[in-house]
Formats: C-alpha cells, structure tokens, sequence
C-alpha cells in the first residue's frame, strides 16, 4: 500500500512508519541540540523541552531505555544527543535497505517490524517504572504514534501479500 | 536527491553535522564561563586528612596541612555534609558533573591504607551520622543542581536507574553500618520529611527512627 503525503516519492506504510519513528528522534534532538547555548530551558517548561519529552516517549521504549542507559554510563548530554541521531540515521538506512530487498525478505522485516511494534505497545501497557517517567499525556500521545506505525506496518503487509498473491494468479493463468 | 530515503536520512545527516559545529563552540563557552575562585580546606574527622575543593589547587583528598598538604585521591569530593572515617575507611560524597555541569552526587569509599577509592553507591548522598553513631544516606534521587526536578533529561537520566524514582518527591533513607558498610534500616522519605532531615533523622538513634 502507497501513500502519498508529498514526498517525492510515495511511501509504503512500513517506510512511512519508519520515518515517523525517526522524527520523533530529530523532535527530541531539538532540545538536546539548543541546550549547551541556553541552559535556561532545563528550568521550566517550554516548547523544545516538550519536544524532547515527546520524541522520547514516541521512540520505542527500548531505544529510550538505550539512550538513557548511555547518558547515565558518560554522565555526557552532547553524546546523548549524537547517539539519538546516530541510532535515528543507523535505523533510517537498516530498514530502507532491508524493505527495498527482495520481496521475501521485505516482508518478513515487515513482519518482524510489526511484531516489535506490537510487543513496545504491550509494554507500554505494563505499568513499569519506564512508563511512568514523562507525563501521561506524552505517554498517551507516543503509544498513539506507536500504534499508528503497527497500523501502517500491517496495512503494508496485507498489501504486498495481495500483490504478491495476484502476482502468482496471473503467472499461472 | 531523488528518492525520499535520501531525503529523511540525509536530513539527519545535516543534523548530526551542524550541531556537531555547534556543540563545539558553545561548550567550549560554558567551560570558560564556569570560574570563580574558590579554596575550601576541611579536615576529615579522626584523620589527618582533610577535603580541598579549589580551582587554585587540584581538588581532592589531602593529607597534611593547607600549605604543604599533598594530594592522595584526586577527586570532587563534598565537605558541605561532612565525612565519615571509621576502621580505615572513609565514606564521602564525591560530585560528578555531566558534559553541561549538570551536578550529580555519590558516596565513595576510600581505604586509608593505600588510598584506594571505590564507589560505595551511585545517586546518593551521605547527610552524616545519627544518634547512635551509623551513617545516613539520602539515595533514590537525583541532585537537580538549581534545575527542577521536571526537567526532561533529570527524567530520562532516572529512567533506566534501578534505584533513581522521578515519580515522587523525596528519597530512600538509609542507616548504614560504618564498621562493615552494610545498610541496616532504609526507610522512604517524603519530601516534608526531608526538609527536617536533620530533627527526624540525624538527631535521633536509628531505634528512635525504627519505632
């Protein structure tokens, strides 16, 4: 399934998803980004430190455990920010490679992708500790994004098990 | 420029490279906009020790004098609550900052006999002794250092932290055994029974606390 959403190209749903994933990433880098010139924006709320509570709630919950594990193991923001975009890029370029592959294997990272989507989803769902830490809204706000991709994800997969099967309909016909 | 996954990926890419320039320069600017002379000298009790925090000298440990005193464990070590010796062993607070001098604290361990410094606990910080002479530890925390205790990278610094809670006010008290280092009573402590930590805790003996 396409969708056109003014790129040049017309993303499937999965590398739609993809790229959703990654803005939350350069959403949440903003604040990171801005801090070392303005100090003052860890003083209260404003638009980019929303921004970053946000991107990281948006961002699977394992990606947000990641970067919060390395910023407490180098006590370093400027690392925090650059492995945020580092992971964001690794990830952008991991999963065009692998959903421009073959078809076969296209779907089963479809798929693979899916079933992550739907295990951060239930973990999300578990009241842990990582669950509790931003506020609620934004935590409502990332497990939408969350099941907005799935959505994506699935749509895709339906579409290019369709097509896949009116492909062998036509070869044997 | 033609395909949409050179677009988003490349759009990073630029990201990653102008604030790389930026950070440069800005946090070369806070590391020199950061000193103001300061020479504190505090003895450590029951040792001929004593906690230098200066940007004149290196800070540390030191034995000896203010003049002539020499420098044994190199580290930002806090004389504001105090040290405790005991047994040859010191338990201090030692101050770590991260990259943009976000302060945090924990208590370290120094052996007096060949000065071997070990972390005792991370996020945490020693208030000093009770009544009855074990030493109480403030932990579950983070030092917002001037910065509220809403800020997002205090949250997401505690998120992964199996002993850090960011979902409510106060922090784990602990009596700690100073002979053998073993916690003996921890107690949860809202934040109104910390802003009287020293009439609730420091002032009575860990059974007073316990009952």
């Amino acid at each position: 399934m396409k969708f056109g959403l003014g790129f040049r190209k017309r993303l499937t749903g999965a590398e739609l998803a993809v790229r959703i994933i990654q803005g939350a990433a350069i959403l949440a880098s903003l604040f990171t980004a801005v801090l070392p010139g303005y100090l003052g924006l860890m003083k209260g709320g404003n638009i980019l430190s929303a921004a970053f509570e946000l991107g990281v709630s948006a961002l699977p919950r394992v990606w947000a455990l990641a970067l919060s594990w390395a910023y407490r193991l180098t006590s370093s923001e400027i690392v925090l920010h650059f492995a945020l975009l580092v992971l964001a890029l690794a990830f952008g370029l991991a999963m065009g490679a692998l959903l421009k592959a073959k078809p076969k294997t296209a779907l089963v990272t479809r798929a693979v992708f899916a079933a992550l989507l739907a295990g951060d989803i239930v973990v999300r769902i578990i009241p842990l500790k990582v669950n509790s830490v931003f506020p609620r809204a934004f935590s409502v706000i990332g497990a939408a994004v969350c099941v907005c991709c799935l959505v994506l994800t699935l749509l895709d997969i339906i579409a290019s098990r369709r097509g896949a099967q009116s492909g062998s309909e036509d070869s044997a016909a | 420029m033609k395909g949409e996954k050179f677009t988003f990926n490349s759009l990073i890419l630029v990201v990653i490279l102008i604030t790389g320039i930026f950070f440069f320069f800005s946090v070369k600017v806070v590391e020199v906009a950061e000193h103001t002379a300061e020479f504190e000298f505090i003895p450590i009790e029951g040792t001929d020790l004593s906690v230098c925090y200066s940007n004149l000298r290196t800070n540390g440990i030191y034995s000896g004098d203010r003049v002539t005193g020499e420098l044994v464990v190199p580290g930002d070590f806090g004389h504001d609550w105090g040290a405790a010796a005991e047994d040859g062993v010191i338990y201090i607070n030692e101050y770590t900052r991260t990259s943009l001098n976000l302060m945090k604290c924990r208590i370290a361990k120094v052996e007096i006999d060949g000065f071997r410094k070990s972390v005792y606990m991370d996020d945490a910080m020693l208030r000093g002794r009770c009544a009855s002479g074990e030493l109480v530890l403030l932990s579950g925390f983070l030092m917002p250092s001037g910065y509220p205790k809403t800020n997002p990278l205090l949250m997401l610094y505690g998120m992964s932290s199996p002993t850090v809670r960011t979902d409510e006010d106060g922090g784990l008290v602990s009596f700690v055994d100073p002979k053998t280092g073993s916690v003996l009573y921890s107690v949860w402590a809202d934040s109104n029974l910390i802003d009287r930590f020293d009439e609730v805790f420091l002032s009575r003996t860990l059974e007073e606390v316990k009952g």
